[in-house]
């Protein structure tokens, strides 16, 4: 027996209303979860980031303390540089004043610079020449003079002259020519 | 006065209010927090980096004295550096 003439519809449990409030909160679900993964992927990035900078940081200290160890060790050598260059034009300067002493009549072998001293070898024609010529120069400078003569085949005479400065008396000196100014 | 609701709109109402319930639930409790770590991460990293740069800064300039040294002074580590024949 029927009692509609028409056909009964079918029935879903999904009604167009479930359908819409599932859409929706699915695309609201969704979006929730994008952010929260976006949020977990950039902290996961900021830390390798950070990590990525402090090592580089650390390697930048190493490299500017091994520069500055560099630095310091070209400026120590500059010093050293200029402290040798000084030496050697006061030692250049004492040379060619030696050479400026004896005079043309003596003839010097060898000359020997100590540290506080000279020694001088070498040919006089006699002693008189040797002692007006070189000896009181040498004794203006110098504070001891030792002089010993050898005669040779050609009558001439060969001598070794050796010459101290006293650093005592010197720094008298110093101090007394200070006294005066 | 009497509401007529029917059952499907009663599950309907209980189901939004669920779920409505759960998004607030997750964004206060898991999202906001997560939010606030990521924005104090970032202001982090800001400051590392300057710090970086700054010492890439210092390293550059060290370099260029270091540079400028030896060429000024090749001559003389050149010298130094090579043994004395007396």
């Amino acid at each position: 027996m029927k009692y509609s003439y028409i056909r009964p519809r079918k029935k879903s449990i999904f009604s167009p209303e479930l359908q819409l409030l599932f859409s929706f909160f699915s695309i609201t679900l969704f979006m929730l979860l994008l952010t929260y993964l976006f949020l977990v992927f950039k902290e996961y990035r900021f830390s390798q980031d950070m990590q990525e900078r402090i090592s580089q940081r650390i390697e930048l200290e190493n490299n500017i303390a091994k520069m500055e160890v560099q630095i310091s060790f070209i400026e120590k050598e500059v010093l050293l540089s200029e402290r040798v260059n000084t030496k050697n034009i006061v030692l250049k300067d004492s040379i060619a004043n030696l050479f400026d002493l004896v005079p043309q009549r003596i003839t010097l072998s060898e000359a020997t610079l100590l540290k506080n001293g000279l020694i001088l070898y070498g040919i006089t024609p006699n002693k008189d020449v040797y002692n007006f010529m070189l000896q009181a120069p040498l004794r203006s400078i110098f504070h001891k003079t030792y002089t010993s003569f050898y005669p040779t085949q050609n009558g001439w005479l060969r001598f070794v002259s050796t010459n101290y400065i006293d650093e005592e008396e010197l720094a008298l000196e110093v101090e007394e020519s200070d006294d005066e100014n | 006065m009497k509401i007529n609701i029917s059952r499907q709109n009663i599950y309907l109402l209980s189901l939004s209010i669920f779920l409505l319930i759960f998004v607030l639930l997750f964004s206060f409790l898991v999202l906001i927090p997560k939010g606030k770590e990521y924005r104090e991460s970032r202001g982090e990293l800001r400051n590392h980096s300057r710090e970086l740069k700054r010492y890439k800064n210092f390293n550059d300039s060290t370099l260029q004295k270091l540079q400028e040294l030896q060429s000024e002074n090749r001559h003389i580590i050149t010298s130094l550096d090579t043994s004395f024949n007396a």
